[in-house]
């Protein structure tokens, strides 16, 4: 048996698919948070039925109108794959907009049952709704839920409805007969008469304590949060908080437990080897695995705690207000405020950040935003950032905090240069948010999200990482005649010989070593593999200080073994910062992009913008310190002037492409 | 711009300083004021069926609730949404 989960956006949905199946589903208080349908099996504490119930969770929908090119997801499995029941949740705060879609699913033939959601908040603001009447007014079964909380929240008895209804008939109270959907105007026709349909309902079985629309807490809220000269300086400071909490309180906090773990481990393994043991083998597995990846996994504290903090932003409203905020800014570069949330999001990881871009309706902010999403430093960045800086610049604050400005001067270059060349200044495009109730960050729920999103890095640490590691330390220690390389001239190495070519590409940028270029490389199957990479290549395990996640000393030594000044350093970092990111983030990019020349241009975008910069730093960066600029200056300044003139040259092209539209029209 | 648009915008000129200026979009609407909607003007059919799905149309009430950052927050049908200018200037409205 199917059931399937419909109703408006940030109604409860994917909280009560989430209680009903087990499951662990992203969830967020803005709509929008589902983009594509989860399904689950429900728990058996719900069923006594012996076959499994399926529940299918769909993305928000305010109607089921052919004529707005959205929630086609939810309208094409309803009317396609014909589920035996649907559970429409209703927010119970605004029945008057939720039962519009309500009388549509109604006409579907398909048993309905309504879950009356929020119950809770209804119950506090003191409206009063005389739900059996309305039920029968509608002609079907309605329960009232509160899907957020652990027990006492209706769902037993919506499961217990559901089943009974399968199989029975589905009567559509309204009806709107001679006039059909597939004119424009009669829909619109019919559309009035449903919202005449709902007022006359709702105002018969509704009573609300305070209206709506008058001006209440939550208003008094967004005045501050929201105002024009407040909000942007708020929200800096709300940035600036989850990052201090998880990078340098909390964070660190916890990692130098884990770490200490680790130590104990890499020393018991040790122990356990002994000294009988190949000294290539022991090397893979202390080094190149324990130590490699230890080093990754003793940045999950870290990782967790900041993905913990961004999912209580998620829950409690804000991010609605944060797009409010940055919608005059995003507007001038061809953006609307819509595309902050996939960035703040980024900053935790970028996929999750790129899916949340298919809330923006037109479709080139929408591609736009999903190719300058990475740009913002992810949680798999950070171990990267934080060796940099740890190692190169005395642990400096400034070197991070430096990072995120660049990337955010990065896509808002990217943006502009997005909408000169593919955009059309004269295409209206509206920005409208809905804002949703403030409510207090469930700690429990933040909880779970970050677990589930921790545990998507552990699994990538053991397999990913730990694959990557291994196998770039064999590569590293055998020729390829599988000789063990000879020390002093790892030059030999099969790992040397096939980084090579792309380190002479890279030489203009300061680090064109086959070592770096291989970190580099490894980078792209999952950014932390830089920092792995390296502490294999380099020899260098086990130097993160258990007291205070700092490098010890050995730090110029580290330096010296890398061969790189603080301003190749600081040129290799930005490199890797800010060229494609991870295979699996640009998969979610080719998910959201839907057009190969649109995924194609977006990665060569994000190569030339890291090789621009990295350039830059690092050809600047030696004039000041040295005098004169660095090596390969010439190579390097001719590629990026080719790249630069090809954009400046599509710019071109479409300015004069518009004119000539404009000419013509 | 022709002799007799400039004077038209004149005229308007002098005639909305002399009478006091009466909403005629959601953009120059009062704050905590609600206002029938007339009609919504705008060439983007996707966006005025979306607008329907919200309940936002022509004879149904809509209020400004506060301006805030550029945007215009209106309450349609006990919620709460967040406009920029463009939208705001296609919502007509009854004073």
């Amino acid at each position: 048996m199917r059931i399937a989960l419909a109703g408006n956006p940030n109604s409860g949905k994917t909280t009560l698919f989430n209680a009903l199946t087990g499951r662990n589903e992203h969830v967020g208080n803005w709509a929008g948070v589902t983009v594509s349908k989860n399904v689950g099996a429900l728990k058996s504490t719900f069923s006594k039925m012996h076959a499994t119930i399926e529940i299918v969770d769909l993305p928000g929908a305010y109607s089921m109108s052919p004529y707005t090119s959205e929630e086609s997801i939810t309208r094409d499995f309803v009317k396609g794959e014909k589920p035996d029941v649907i559970i429409n949740i209703v927010d119970a705060t605004n029945l008057s907009r939720s039962l519009f879609f309500t009388t549509q699913l109604l006409e579907l033939e398909i048993p309905v049952v309504i879950a009356l959601n929020k119950s809770d908040l209804t119950a506090k603001k003191q409206n009063q709704i005389q739900v059996e009447k309305l039920s029968y007014a509608l002609g079907c079964p309605i329960v009232e839920t509160i899907s957020t909380s652990g027990s006492n929240n209706g769902l037993d008895k919506l499961i217990e409805e559901a089943i009974k209804r399968q199989g029975e008939a589905q009567v559509a109270p309204f009806g709107a007969p001679g006039l059909s959907e597939s004119n424009e105007f009669e829909a619109h026709t019919i559309d009035t008469k449903r919202y005449a349909f709902v007022k006359e309902v709702v105002g018969k079985f509704e009573v609300k304590a305070v209206a709506s629309s008058s001006k209440n807490r939550q208003d008094a809220i967004d005045g501050v949060v929201a105002h024009k000269v407040l909000g942007i300086p708020i929200f800096l400071l709300v940035m600036w908080a989850v990052f201090s909490i998880s990078q340098t309180y909390l964070g660190p906090f916890l990692a130098d437990l884990f770490v200490g773990w680790i130590d104990q481990f890499y020393a018991f393994v040790a122990a356990l080897l002994g000294e009988s043991v190949s000294p290539v083998l022991s090397a893979l597995l202390l080094d190149g695995i324990i130590g490699g990846v230890g080093l990754v996994v003793g940045f999950l504290p870290l990782i967790m705690v900041l993905f913990f903090l961004l999912a209580l932003l998620e829950d409690s409203g804000y991010m609605s207000r944060v797009a409010v905020i940055m919608d005059r800014f995003f507007k001038k570069v061809g953006l609307s405020g819509k595309s902050i949330i996939p960035m703040v999001i980024g900053t935790g990881c970028s996929i999750p950040g790129v899916m949340a871009t298919r809330t923006i309706k037109n479709e080139r902010q929408r591609r736009t935003t999903a190719m300058l999403t990475p740009f913002m430093p992810c949680g798999a960045k950070l171990p990267v950032i934080a060796l940099f800086a740890g190692v190169f610049f005395d642990n400096a604050g400034w070197v991070g905090t430096l990072m995120y400005f660049v990337g955010i001067a990065i896509i808002i270059l990217g943006a502009f240069i997005v909408q000169r060349i593919a955009g059309e200044p004269s295409v209206r495009s509206y920005f409208i948010m809905e804002l949703p109730e403030y409510r207090f960050p469930s700690v429990k729920r933040a909880f779970m999200q970050m677990l589930m999103q921790g545990k998507s890095f552990v699994v990538k640490a053991g397999t990913i990482i730990l694959i990557c590691n291994a196998a770039v330390h064999i590569m590293q220690s055998f020729t390829w005649q599988f000789q063990v390389v000879e020390e002093g001239l790892e030059a030999t190495s099969i790992l040397a010989s096939l980084a090579n070519p792309f380190a002479f590409v890279l030489i203009p940028l300061g680090f064109g070593a086959w070592q770096l270029a291989a970190a580099a490389i490894t980078g792209f199957i999952a950014k932390e593999n830089v920092v792995g990479t390296l502490a294999v290549v380099y020899g260098i395990t086990n130097f993160i200080d258990t007291e205070a996640l700092e490098v010890v000393s050995g730090t110029d030594s580290i330096a010296a073994v890398m061969g790189l000044t603080s301003v190749t350093a600081l040129s290799y970092l930005m490199f890797n910062l800010f060229t494609p990111p991870c295979f699996a983030a640009i998969g979610a990019m080719n998910a959201e992009m839907e057009s190969r020349a649109w995924l194609w241009g977006g990665i060569a975008f994000q190569f030339g913008m890291g090789y621009t910069v990295s350039f830059l730093v690092y050809q600047i960066g030696t004039l000041i310190t040295t005098g004169s600029v660095g090596i390969g200056f010439i190579p390097g300044a001719v590629f990026v002037a080719v790249l630069v003139s090809l954009v400046l040259y599509m710019m071109q092209r479409n300015k004069r492409s518009l004119v000539a539209n404009q000419a013509t029209a | 711009m022709t002799f007799t648009s400039d004077l038209g915008a004149l005229f308007g000129g002098v005639f909305k300083r002399t009478k006091g200026s009466k909403p005629n979009t959601l953009a120059e609407a009062q704050v905590e004021q609600s206002y029938c909607i007339s009609e919504i003007v705008t060439s983007d059919t996707e966006m005025r069926a979306f607008l329907m799905t919200l309940g936002c149309y022509a004879g149904e009430v809509i209020t400004l609730v506060s301006k805030l950052s550029d945007t215009y927050v209106v309450a349609i049908k006990d919620a709460r949404y967040s406009l920029d200018k463009d939208l705001a200037r296609a919502i007509k409205i009854e004073a």
